[in-house]
């Protein structure tokens, strides 16, 4: 590979695994359509790398989280039985489909994405009373809000949405290279009650095994590169590093709306690439 | 046992896995960056990888950061399962193992 192209995608990478920890967003939803629209890599490969820079990320964030006990680890493996299986399904029919058809999905994905991250919903978590089927699993959970230091206590409820979705989240992942994340969070936090902070975090945690169930699927049909691989996999990382260490400093509501704008524009490339009109920018 | 040892322990295995994995994967760049011959960046099969990396291939090395990765959160799992194990926590141990079936499924369809 030429240096120049490497160089252009560690760096490319190190930006979407910093604007990605920024925005709340994994850095894939962004380095797929840089690695397809710019350097011309067929989506499979595209979307291989990725889910090994999600692995990268999740891992990294999800060791924090954990320490700080905001993962619901509990809940977050029980909703995994669901997302792996999502995952391999979603990854086989990636292996076969035209790219055209992956490259249509994504831009339809980044749409619904660029309207989540102005949107963002959210469900204050009440006390209710438990669900049989979460409590037969012990899923409640709790955490210290760091904010204010308040004990934040809640309890798992319509534990069987969740797995439908999950399981949606993980066809999604394993399909195109993506977290889940945009559709795991708000499930969690608006159907099953849990608050967002521990729905975010437990979702990082479920990313990992997720991406790792496609990524094994693209390793054995040898769409995993490993050098494009290797650079955006460190490039995230470190830039998803950078990210969380100076998000304080950046005015999130303006660049998540500043940045909405910017997805719908590569949303309409992918769109268009997949309709053949576009090749690569 | 209690709760917070697992997060312990599951923190361990992700912060080793991650330090690992992203080493090896640098070193990997740096070598191919700096290695006078053309390897295909194609991934190799991993039992060919050890004896790649000792002929010099920074691909075998990639790769071998890239497995690395991989099997961060599957040992994340496995130390999942040996703690409810000995908790005795035996429906959570069967998610463990719904999961770990799961990945082994993926594994034979990748390699088939």
């Amino acid at each position: 590979m030429d240096i120049v192209i490497a160089i252009g995608i560690l760096l490319f990478s190190l930006g979407a695994g910093l604007l990605g920890s920024l925005l709340g967003l994994g850095g894939g939803i962004i380095v797929i359509p840089v690695l397809s629209l710019v350097f011309g890599f067929p989506m499979q490969v595209a979307i291989g790398a990725s889910l090994v820079g999600v692995i990268a990320t999740s891992t990294g964030a999800a060791s924090y989280y954990v320490q700080e006990g905001m993962s619901n680890i509990r809940l977050g493996m029980v909703l995994e039985t669901a997302t792996t299986v999502g995952s391999v399904i979603g990854a086989l029919i990636a292996v076969y489909t035209n790219q055209q058809i992956l490259a249509v999905a994504f831009g339809i994905l980044l749409l619904y994405a660029s309207f989540y991250m102005v949107r963002r919903p959210e469900r204050l978590a009440v006390p209710r009373e438990k669900e049989k089927k979460a409590s037969f699993f012990d899923l409640s959970g709790g955490y210290i809000d760091k904010k204010d230091g308040s004990e934040v206590k809640y309890d798992v409820e319509k534990l069987d949405r969740g797995l439908g979705t999950s399981l949606g989240a993980g066809a999604l992942s394993g399909l195109l290279g993506v977290g889940g994340g945009i559709v795991k969070v708000p499930v969690m936090n608006i159907w099953m009650g849990v608050p967002m902070k521990a729905a975010a975090a437990t979702s990082n945690f479920m990313i990992g095994i997720t991406a790792l169930a496609g990524a094994v699927i693209y390793y054995g049909y040898g769409l995993i590169s490993p050098v494009v691989t290797g650079l955006v996999a460190v490039g995230i990382f470190f830039g998803a590093v950078t990210g969380s260490r100076i998000a304080h400093l950046v005015a999130g509501t303006l660049l998540r709306r500043f940045f909405a704008v910017v997805m719908v524009a590569i949303a309409i490339l992918m769109l268009l690439k997949g309709a053949g009109v576009l090749t690569v920018v | 046992m209690e709760k917070w040892q697992l997060n312990t322990y599951v923190r361990f295995v992700l912060v080793a896995g991650m330090v690992l994995s992203v080493s090896v994967m640098a070193i990997g760049l740096v070598w191919y960056a700096i290695s006078p011959g053309d390897y295909p960046d194609v991934s190799l099969s991993p039992a060919d990888i050890p004896g790649e990396i000792s002929k010099g291939n920074p691909i075998a090395v990639l790769d071998l950061g890239i497995l690395f990765l991989i099997a961060t959160p599957l040992t994340r799992v496995i130390t999942a399962l040996v703690f409810y194990l000995l908790a005795k926590e035996m429906r959570m141990a069967g998610v463990s193992v719904v999961i770990l079936i799961v990945i082994g499924i993926a594994v034979i369809l990748g390699a088939s």
